[in-house]
């Protein structure tokens, strides 16, 4: 009976993803986005006091940037951390880089560890969560932050490289062009790879290398994201183009 | 005066007409004819010789001289040689007349003659039996109903159309009175099936060539069903040898293709084959080749069932070894959000297969007893692979269910029973554990665990029941007793059946009754669930009350009051609990016109009300499964011998869903999670569906065999219906989503 079940929900996602009106796509970024949370260090493990959290983000141009620590009503397995286990620092208005079509921002935190028991199993999930909002929509951010036996093996961070196209490059426009990134993995860990742009359609935001329809004439960008998931690494980059 | 009378007497008395039999077995007018010609009369389409056909000789030099057929269709006539233009009416009752010249037949040799079958005009009623008397929630629809008017012909879905029954959504499975599927027991014969219907196609897992009748019970069934807290479907199937060979070739365009055979092989004994297979996969996979913009999707489907059947009929019952097999697959890859693969792509593949062997044997003890029992061996295995998840489960089953019921009197019987089973399962998980009830469950955040084990269960259950009259009313208390391994524990089942016999037309039922079911699949398993689990238990409390309009109407109408409560759900500490609760009331109708030879049909109207929490501390909220209204109207029409039409209008009360308006952004896995308002829970509704499925049936008759083309669509409505609601990335856009328009199909079936 369980197999009958998964047998329908298999052909439920394929007629849900595949059927129906073309809803507001993922990767476009025409609002306040976020875009990923990067750690520091990568490998915190049990002896740590605390741990450095980045979350970066997009942001319509001009837009007043607040945030707040927030706490998850859903565990999944992992430990929620209070409020008051995440310090904020203030958003730097100043320290934003100009895109076409967004403001990349960032926005940087403090967790502090809880005092973890001796014979917690590792690694150990905390799941911090922080509120940005906009002056038109809010984003409420969770992630993990794996805690690490004291003495494992350090986990390096994921990275990822935009091998196409290249910056500045001219485009032709509401054409399907190639985009193509490269990884580095070096924890042979299972990972996420996310797309993003600020118009047109990206064939699978999930393929190294897929096909990106062009929008409409005028500067654009393109963004790709890799996200390790044992390591909870965050690594992106952006390039500008110019669509003709 | 006495003079005349003498000889009279004596010319009578040696009158060899006086003594002539007309329906001797050589069939002969014996007179002073010179010719002979015989004649071989068929029914045609099937080929079977038809008895009594009455063969009228018409001449102009004498009066007309009327015969019958033989059991064999035999008639022999002897001619004068002048009678040559003399003709012969070739008639029976419900079939074409022939009136053919002699001058047309053939001399001393047989003259095959097949004659069309007709539509009785009279629309006699077409008697169905069940085996084991009806309890109030029991309905028994003849295989003939259910091949007309299920859809796509599939008899075993004709449950889908009776009350008390719902559907959701793209769901092949059915809910029974607001029971989860898993809740409800499915039988083929005596075996117990893990399903009834493929995933794919919705199609049931026996041919209907092979079935003689589909059970269902809603609720408030007897003692000897256990383990089930929902309804019980119970597909009979041909337990008579076949009065001659014939083979079915389906090709159901564009799902799938069958062919099933039955054959005498002595007068009492007979075997019955089927076999059944998809094509979709073929024909996907050859689309697939030939397109190229695929967007990376592959999904292949495919299924496939296979039963064989040897029956010996002997003086004080029958034997049958019954082979039963089907599996169902999938595998797919496409673009998927969650894919940690360069490509961006996921694969699945999920197969599930079982068969059952078994030996059943039906025996008359003595003049008071019979006993019935089917020892058999079950074997089923999951092969799952979904997105670098692994399941793989093999389960061997060994079980001897056996009855005795001792007949005492004609309405009251004793029946006591033993059902006892040993099963070795092995499994091997590496895969996140699934938590489908729980709202907050997203396989990607799921932790995945890994397991090898293998444990036997033993489990064992005995019952009894005895029909008692008192005045009009008759009695049924029911007691089953068992035991699981699973859980080591054991409990005991009452149930009451009763029943007032008001009048001949008239009948009032009452059920009530505890129903407990084992916790399901690992929910058990100390490593993967919780071993300390107990019994789920559910009341059936049921009031109806059938009538009856002569032979060919009938209304039954029943109001229904079902508690469930230990129900296992999810947790978040001991993986699974009794925590659940359930109550589902309603008020069911059944208006039933009678299978005659010219037309039948039936409505239904449901009225129902199911809520659910998971604790104890949560209040009651509706249910995935509540839908408040549920009407199904149905007919068939048979036009002609050759024709017939269908059609069945379906509606329900939109599904439950909960709004969701708030989510949060998972950075690790790039996705926005839902947020659902517990206290919300499933507040808003889908639009109410709406579905109408008509078809068109015809048949080409050859003289020894016949072509059935059944045409048809299904599931069309003038706008399209909402099957689900689906929201864009953020949770911040929601659409509706319909289905297809509507399904056409064509089955072409040749029946030699």
């Amino acid at each position: 009976m369980m197999n009958q079940t998964l047998l329908k929900l298999i052909y439920i996602s394929i007629f849900f993803t595949s059927c129906g009106a073309e809803l507001e796509r993922q990767e476009k970024i025409n609002k306040l986005r976020t875009l990923g949370v990067s750690i520091d260090p990568v490998h915190t493990t049990s002896v740590d006091k605390s741990a450095d959290i980045t979350v970066l983000f997009a942001f319509p141009k001009g837009d007043a940037i607040t945030a707040t620590p927030f706490k998850d009503s859903v565990s999944n397995g992992s430990l929620v951390l209070d409020t008051e286990n995440v310090e904020l620092s203030e958003f730097d208005s100043a320290d934003v880089e100009d895109f076409p079509g967004f403001q990349l921002g960032k926005i940087k935190a403090k967790i502090l560890l809880p005092t973890i028991a001796p014979n917690m199993k590792y690694p150990l999930l905390l799941k911090y969560g922080v509120t940005i909002s906009g002056s038109k929509n809010k984003e409420n951010i969770v992630g993990y932050l794996p805690i690490f036996a004291e003495g494992s093996t350090p986990l390096k961070a994921m990275d990822i490289r935009l091998i196409s196209p290249t910056e500045l490059q001219n485009l032709a426009a509401g054409k399907e062009v190639d985009i193509q990134a490269e990884l580095d993995n070096p924890n042979q860990e299972e990972f996420k790879i996310g797309w993003f742009a600020s118009g047109g359609k990206i064939t699978n935001r999930r393929a190294k290398q897929t096909k990106w329809l062009t929008p409409e004439a005028g500067e654009h960008t393109l963004l790709v994201t890799i996200r390790g998931k044992i390591s909870k690494s965050f690594a992106m980059k952006a390039v500008r183009v110019v669509v003709q | 005066m006495k003079k005349t009378r003498f000889f009279l007497c004596v010319f009578l008395l040696f009158n060899p007409a006086i003594f002539a039999d007309p329906l001797s077995n050589s069939s002969q007018i014996e007179e002073q004819s010179k010719k002979q010609i015989n004649l071989q009369i068929y029914e045609k389409g099937s080929g079977d010789p038809l008895n009594k056909v009455q063969v009228t000789l018409s001449s102009d030099k004498n009066p007309p001289l009327s015969i019958f057929s033989n059991e064999k269709g035999q008639v022999s006539i002897f001619i004068d040689t002048d009678m040559e233009s003399s003709q012969l009416e070739i008639s029976k009752k419900n079939f074409e007349k022939q009136i053919l010249k002699v001058s047309e037949l053939k001399l001393d040799s047989d003259n095959k003659i097949y004659l069309f079958p007709l539509v009785d005009e009279l629309d006699e009623l077409i008697i169905v039996t069940g085996k084991r008397k009806k309890t109030s929630t029991k309905r028994v629809i003849s295989i003939d109903e259910a091949k007309k008017i299920a859809p796509r012909g599939d008899a075993a879905q004709i449950v889908k159309l009776l009350p008390g029954v719902q559907t959701r959504g793209f769901s092949p499975e059915i809910v029974v009175r607001g029971s989860a599927p898993s809740d409800s027991k499915y039988y083929v014969d005596q075996f117990e099936v893990p399903f009834i219907f493929h995933g794919v196609g919705n199609l049931s897992i026996t041919a209907p060539e092979l079935l003689a009748d589909v059970e269902f019970e809603s609720g408030g069934f007897g003692a000897q069903y256990g383990d089930a807290m929902g309804g019980v479907i119970s597909l009979k199937t041909k337990n008579e040898v076949p009065e001659k060979d014939k083979t079915t070739v389906t090709v159901n365009l564009p799902i799938f293709s069958g062919i099933s055979h039955q054959q005498r092989l002595s007068e009492n004994e007979g075997l019955y084959v089927s076999l059944r297979r998809s094509y979709l996969d073929i024909f996907i996979r050859q689309f697939l080749k030939s397109s190229q913009n695929t967007n990376g999707f592959l999904v292949v489907p495919y299924f496939g069932d296979l039963e064989v059947m040897d029956i010996k009929v002997q003086e004080d019952g029958y034997q049958k070894i019954h082979l039963l097999s089907a599996y169902d697959g999938v595998k797919a890859a496409f673009p998927f959000d969650a894919s940690s693969s360069e490509d961006g792509r996921a694969e699945f593949s999920v197969y599930t297969g079982f068969f059952n062997l078994g030996v059943e044997h039906n025996k008359k003890l003595n003049q008071d007893w019979r006993v019935q029992y089917s020892p058999q061996i079950y074997y089923d295995n999951t092969n799952n692979n979904i997105f670098n998840n692994t399941i793989n489960q093999t389960n061997i089953k060994l079980r001897v269910p056996a009855e005795w019921t001792k007949k005492l009197s004609k309405d009251e019987e004793l029946s006591l029973g033993i059902d006892p089973s040993i099963t070795r399962t092995s499994n091997t998980y590496d895969a996140i554990l699934l938590r489908f009830d729980d709202p907050s469950f997203d396989p990607e955040d799921a932790e995945k665990v890994s397991s090898k084990r293998s444990y036997t269960d033993r489990a064992i259950a005995v019952w009894s029941s005895i029909d008692q009259m008192l005045g009009s009313w008759i009695l049924t208390p029911g007691l089953r007793v068992f035991y699981s391994n699973l859980i080591h524990k054991s409990s005991a089942d009452p149930r009451l059946r009763t029943k007032y016999l008001y009048s001949d037309e008239v009948k009032f039922k009452f059920d009530l009754g505890q129903y407990s079911q084992t916790p399901q699949g690992g929910q058990a398993d100390k490593e993967l669930g919780n071993p300390d689990l107990k019994f789920q238990r559910s009341y059936h409390y049921v009031a109806g009350v059938e009538k009856k309009f002569g032979e060919e109407w009938s209304v039954d109408s029943q109001l229904f009051w079902k508690t469930a409560f230990k129900l296992v759900n999810s947790d978040p500490v001991n993986k699974f609990e009794n925590s659940g609760s359930l109550r589902s009331r309603g008020w069911e109708l059944f208006i039933r016109r009678n299978l005659t030879s010219r037309y039948f049909g039936w409505l239904t109207y449901t009225y129902s009300k199911t809520e659910e929490k998971r604790k104890d501390s949560e209040d009651f909220a509706k249910s995935n499964y509540d839908q408040t209204h549920v009407i199904n109207i149905v007919g068939d029409y048979v036009v002609s011998t050759n024709w017939d039409i269908g059609a069945r209008y379906f509606y329900h009360t939109g599904d439950t869903t909960s709004d969701i308006d708030s989510a949060v952004y998972n950075s690790n896995l790039d996705k926005y999670q839902d947020r659902p308002n517990t206290l919300q829970r499933n507040e808003a509704r889908l639009p109410n569906y709406n579905s109408l499925s008509l078809y068109l049936n015809r048949d080409y008759l050859k003289d020894t065999w016949k072509l059935s083309l059944k045409v048809g669509i299904e599931s069309f409505w003038y706008k399209d219906q909402v099957m689900g609601s689906r929201y864009n990335y953020d949770y911040s856009q929601r659409e509706n989503v319909t289905g297809i328009p509507f399904i056409p199909y064509i089955e072409l079936r040749a029946i030699l």
